[in-house]
């Protein structure tokens, strides 16, 4: 067969299989594999922030486990379960003082303090030390010292004291009794009262327990999210333990939409960059855009400024989150913030976009005199038609 | 970015590109669909893996093949074959072959018979034919040298030359 003959075959053979046509994928089966897809991706959510609070609990266990079992017990009570005397250096360890060498005494010509006698060391220390350690032999399993009872003791009238002081007011002033109870005792104290407690000391020990919580409490504070009379205090426990990622996470996965906005709201409460940028991912998404948009708003102390920082980032949907954020923030101070960004290169529209949002008469005033403006103008023009088609995207 | 935000956008954006493609490997609209739905599965598991070198079609292209091909293996039954091709399809009012291009069939009877070529022939054909992937990609897809991508895909020619050559008459007139 000539070459040109053989050509011309493979071209019209090219044709022929340029028409092949195999069944175009339905809408339904497209919308069946999203629906798939979804359901894959929430089990997936779910599976990753449990294996983090799973790993965050297991690695602060262990740390605890540690700690307790080596330096963290009291040394007092390392006394009471030792078989043999203790010294008087460990008493004087006990008692938080610094053991007393006499051989580190270094006198100015050079000699060196005799190192004291066992008797004369005991003398020389604390009589109450000395008749309990000495006297009474406090060492053994025969007897605890004292002090360390009294201590629980009065620990725990503490924790039914500030319990009760959290229940009847969640914004009490417990400040520095707050730093007397905090500690591995008293957390597992609180686990042991919240099952247990009724409704109103509940709600008042999870407050007590969200604010003195190690990450090992990460899990039971979870799981008190769920009950709607103790959920906001057990978010705001769990805003300060676990990470900016993993609140995002459970916000995503959780269908409950007041709860929810609580995890938003107490993620932007850290006002940080990361916080904030995962909140607007949440106002990119058409389908939770509505619905998390005026979370700011409600807020005391919204993160202004980092919303502002928002504005000149190099993602269009991403100053454009920011500026639908902004525009709904009522205070007169933003419009004058803004106004300056109308100026800057990157942002300008996005900011533009904010202030036609606003409700304040001050970005009123910025608008009328950017559309003034010659070198604004075509901004606001621009900036007018991003809202309208926002609006009509949001209307489908 | 790699987080599984940055992957639901990615299998988003690439579902219909993978249904469409498995639609093509398998024949059948209903097995592409299996197809696809095993394969996203794979690729939650496999994702730590996407380095990003490759494009995420190319990555996810390869996952759709090697469940086309672990399901060819569990059940050779699954595919369709070059025999079985002719009977579904062809017109029953028409009198030959290229009456039944004519009465609109020639374009399902041409798929039908890329789909039932052999199994790699298939998948590099698709891959360049259709898809209109370079031979390197088709390469790294599925697993062979560029050399046999090019000697494989002479083959899958050769053999659908053979089987539509009355319809390639009918094209000329």
């Amino acid at each position: 067969m000539a070459p040109e003959q053989r050509m011309g075959d493979d071209h019209d053979f090219d044709r022929l299989l340029a028409q092949a046509q195999w069944p175009e994928p339905r809408g339904e089966q497209i919308a069946r594999l999203r629906e798939r897809w979804e359901a894959i991706g929430r089990r997936r959510r779910k599976r990753q922030a449990y294996g983090a609070c799973m790993l965050s609990l297991a690695v602060l266990l262990t740390a605890g486990l540690w700690a307790w079992s080596d330096r963290g017990v009291s040394p007092l009570a390392k006394l009471a379960t030792r078989r043999e005397p203790p010294t008087l250096s460990d008493v004087s360890e006990a008692h938080g003082k610094r053991s007393h060498n006499p051989q580190q005494t270094r006198f100015t010509d050079g000699t060196t303090a005799r190192p004291e006698s066992t008797e004369e060391s005991n003398v020389s220390r604390d009589p109450n030390v000395y008749e309990r350690v000495v006297l009474h032999g406090v060492w053994g399993n025969r007897s605890r010292p004292r002090a360390v009872a009294d201590q629980r003791a009065s620990g725990q009238e503490l924790l039914e004291e500030l319990i009760a002081a959290l229940a009847s007011d969640a914004h009490a002033d417990v400040g520095a009794r707050l730093a007397t109870i905090a500690g591995a005792r008293h957390e597992r104290a609180l686990w042991n009262i919240i099952p247990r407690a009724t409704p109103a000391r509940r709600l008042g020990a999870v407050r007590l327990l969200a604010r003195i919580a190690t990450p090992r409490s990460v899990s039971i504070l979870a799981d008190l999210t769920n009950d709607p009379a103790t959920h906001a205090a057990a978010i705001e426990g769990l805003g300060g333990l676990v990470s900016a990622q993993d609140l995002a996470q459970m916000a995503t996965v959780e269908p409950d939409a007041p709860l929810r906005r609580h995890l938003l709201s107490t993620l932007l409460l850290r006002r940080t960059d990361e916080a904030v940028g995962l909140y607007l991912e949440f106002v990119n998404n058409p389908r939770s855009r509505s619905e998390v948009l005026d979370i700011p708003a409600g807020m005391k102390n919204p993160p202004v400024d980092v919303l502002l920082t928002f504005l000149s980032r190099p993602q269009p949907s991403v100053r454009l989150a920011a500026a639908q954020v902004l525009g709904r923030l009522p205070q007169p101070e933003i419009a004058a913030r803004l106004s300056e960004s109308v100026y800057d290169v990157i942002g300008r529209q996005e900011a533009l976009v904010a202030l036609l949002l606003s409700p304040v008469p001050e970005a009123a005033n910025v608008l009328r005199e950017a559309r003034g403006n010659l070198y604004l103008v075509a901004a606001v023009q621009a900036a007018e038609l991003q809202l309208q088609s926002l609006a009509i995207s949001e209307r489908r | 970015m790699r987080n599984a935000a940055s992957l639901d956008r990615l299998v988003l954006d690439h579902l219909p590109a993978a249904l469409r493609f498995a639609t093509r490997l398998a024949g059948s609209a209903d097995r592409g669909e299996e197809l696809v739905q095993e394969a996203l599965l794979r690729a939650v598991r496999r994702w730590g893996s996407f380095r990003g070198e490759a494009e995420f079609r190319t990555w996810l292209f390869r996952i759709v093949i090697n469940v086309f091909r672990d399901r060819l293996r569990a059940s050779p039954s699954a595919t369709i074959s070059i025999n079985e091709s002719h009977a579904g399809i062809t017109d029953s009012r028409a009198e030959s072959p290229p009456e039944a291009a004519v009465a609109a069939e020639l374009e399902q009877l041409i798929a039908h018979e890329v789909s039932g070529l052999p199994p790699r022939q298939r998948e590099v054909l698709v891959l360049i034919a259709y898809e209109g992937l370079a031979p390197r990609d088709v390469a790294a897809i599925v697993g062979i040298s560029e050399a046999n991508v090019h000697s494989t895909l002479l083959a899958a020619r050769s053999r659908l030359k053979v089987r539509l050559a009355p319809y390639l008459g009918s094209l000329k007139r």
